[in-house]
């Protein structure tokens, strides 16, 4: 955080991130125009973004995590538990109960989050990751893998207004509110001071444990929901392990969303309407890649060499000053 | 105050005895000395990881490629080990300290965010693996496989003094030289380092490739363990060796800590698995016992620092 913490905040870098971000995002959509040409069909983008979505919506409440300067590694975690839950006491039948319950189950894990991290002082990496080894466990010995979406929730996530699926309209939406509540209410002018600088905040009178509290809450309540709408999409309960941790997939993808975006580790820096194009890069590139016929190792690679490159770009930009970049994990 | 600072420094073991106590109470089977020999060998590879990445965590950064690494390790191993067994050990060897290399150099000139460079070299490492082994298999040498888990008299002899040297060699690297030294003064401050006369960039480039030769050496044991190569195989090591890293008393921002509390968390870590099997507990419940553990050893340490960090988070 040396020289950081008392940098004036440059809109100039924050623009020029912005278009270097958006003109990648033009010139991939290009050249994969180019090289296949039925890439450019607005029918195909709108599939592209139609599977984005329920990243995106997870990616919602990590962007306001990692402005705080934290990181919630149990998103993927949530989903996945919410997403069994909500199967099995769906059945296949149109209940709002059930759907409370799964909503609740989010909060009540971004509480718990919430609660170790702000009072009794985990830090963040710690806190998620020991959650994220008890809902594993939690969920393959309580969990039946059975049950079917609901009707309502599969047609919302998979059904279309017009030509826009209603599920990129739920998540353009859930943004334009976050976004709102980041940039104009006192709440999130607050995430934004204890990602600058806690003890600033603190000493001008900010509740930084109140606030953090929160922000976990609503990282844990957008892993439900995307976690309800995963269910919507796919139908049936996905619960398959692959190493690691219940979802650690997710969990990892969302992160790197947030920081292609331009949200960055040590905070404060970037916002939730950010992470709308980080999660599209992200996604359109995938997408491109496997249009090449790309095998999944080829993408592996591909992915990693793509993540560590934007990173790279932006850290040339950013320029930072001082020595060095420590994270508050 | 003796008594505390003792227990606050080997709390892990007592903690490790105490569910040794406990598990040999409840099932005889655990009393045999072939339980704790297996757990032995299956502490070894975590055992290794951990170092390098105790190494990192102490320099405050973190490194998420060690489980790739491992398994591309295996890889490599299992397809050149059977022609010449000196570049089939050498060769994953010098290909995990290069990739640490790569994540060191990076990370310390580039200013990319540790998490964000190894999570992008872990995807990396796992797609060329994948390229060259994309199912489990292979050949490792019977010769190689016996020199590595030779056993007398049901003891496993070379495990045995593989994790007692690592632990040696760890702690004499972190406690006695001035190597050592640097890495606990750049995770404190690497500014201050910097001021002092330390070489940040070296010792953090340093770091990172210890921690990519540890996870190609932990590699190595692991392709004998499995008689073959397996490119999926490191998936939990990352989480896994942070876990004990940190149960063992290292603080994740940096500068304070050890190993020979790594070792007793990897020890732990290990012991539970195989208790919940010898009793037969679903072995999903040891899942839910190490994120406990982890938390609650982590809140009871945090409950010790109180006015320092009231504000901060």
């Amino acid at each position: 955080m040396i020289g950081t913490g008392f940098k004036k905040r440059s809109t100039n870098k924050d623009t020029l991130q912005l278009i270097v971000l958006f003109s990648m995002l033009i010139i991939i959509i290009l050249i994969a125009g180019i090289l296949k040409p039925g890439f450019l069909t607005t029918k195909h983008l709108i599939t592209i973004v139609h599977d984005t979505s329920i990243l995106g919506i997870s990616a919602i409440g990590q962007s306001i995590v990692i402005l705080t300067g934290g990181i919630d590694l149990s998103v993927g975690a949530t989903m996945l538990v919410a997403d069994a839950v909500g199967a099995y006491l769906l059945g296949g039948q149109n209940r709002i109960i059930p759907i409370l319950i799964c909503l609740a189950l989010g909060l009540i894990i971004g509480a718990i989050n919430g609660a170790g991290i702000a009072f009794l002082r985990i830090p963040p990496f710690i806190m998620t990751l020991g959650m994220m080894a008890l809902l594993t466990g939690s969920i393959f010995i309580f969990a039946k893998t059975s049950g079917f979406a609901s009707p309502i929730l599969r047609y919302l996530s998979i059904e279309k207004l017009g030509h826009i699926p209603f599920l990129v309209i739920i998540w353009i939406f859930l943004t334009v509110i976050m976004t709102i509540i980041m940039r104009l209410t006192v709440f999130g002018r607050e995430v934004y001071a204890i990602g600058s600088n806690p003890i600033a905040s603190y000493h001008s009178g900010v509740k930084n444990k109140k606030i953090i509290f929160f922000v976990y809450v609503i990282s844990g309540l957008f892993s439900a929901i995307a976690g309800l709408f995963l269910l919507g999409y796919t139908g049936v309960p996905e619960l398959t392990y692959r190493g690691g941790g219940l979802g650690i997939d997710y969990t990892l993808s969302a992160i790197a969303a947030v920081i292609i975006g331009g949200t960055i580790f040590t905070g404060a820096r970037g916002g939730v309407e950010r992470t709308i194009f980080g999660v599209l890069v992200l996604k359109i590139l995938f997408s491109i890649l496997t249009m090449m016929g790309m095998s999944g190792s080829g993408k592996l690679i591909a992915q990693g060499l793509i993540v560590i490159v934007i990173v790279g770009i932006y850290m040339k930009l950013e320029n930072i000053q001082g020595f060095s970049l420590k994270i508050r994990k | 105050m003796r008594i505390r600072k003792i227990i606050g420094e080997w709390y892990i073991y007592i903690l490790m005895i105490l569910i040794w106590i406990i598990a040999s109470l409840i099932t005889p089977y655990f009393r045999q000395t072939s339980v704790f020999m297996t757990i032995i060998v299956f502490s070894v590879p975590l055992a290794i990881v951990a170092l390098g990445q105790n190494l990192v965590i102490l320099s405050g950064r973190i490194d998420l490629s060690v489980g790739s690494i491992l398994a591309l390790s295996t890889v490599v191993a299992s397809i050149t080990m059977k022609d010449n067994l000196f570049i089939g050990i050498s060769l994953p060897l010098l290909l995990g300290a290069l990739i640490g290399f790569i994540n060191g150099i990076v990370v310390s000139k580039f200013r990319i965010d540790s998490f964000i460079m190894t999570f992008g070299m872990m995807a990396i490492c796992q797609g060329v693996g994948l390229l060259i082994r994309d199912y489990p298999g292979g050949i490792i040498p019977s010769t190689y496989i016996h020199f590595i888990l030779k056993e007398s008299r049901n003891i496993a002899i070379m495990p045995l003094s593989i994790l007692i040297i690592v632990l040696l060699v760890g702690e004499f690297l972190l406690k006695r030289t001035n190597f050592g030294r640097s890495v606990y003064a750049i995770g404190n401050d690497d500014l201050i380092a910097y001021r002092s006369g330390i070489n940040v960039t070296f010792i953090r480039t340093a770091v990172f490739t210890i921690s990519g030769f540890t996870a190609a050496v932990a590699g190595l044991f692991l392709s004998a363990v499995m008689a073959s190569g397996d490119a999926t195989v490191g998936a939990l090591y990352p989480l896994d060796s942070i876990t004990a890293v940190v149960m063992g008393g290292t603080i994740l921002s940096g500068g304070r800590g050890d190993y020979k509390g790594t070792i007793g968390a990897v020890l732990i870590l290990t012991s539970l698995v195989r208790i919940f099997n010898l009793i037969g507990i679903n072995i999903w419940y040891t899942y839910i016992a190490k994120g406990l553990l982890l938390l609650m050893i982590v809140a009871i340490r945090m409950f010790g620092v109180k006015q320092e960090r009231e504000a901060v988070l």
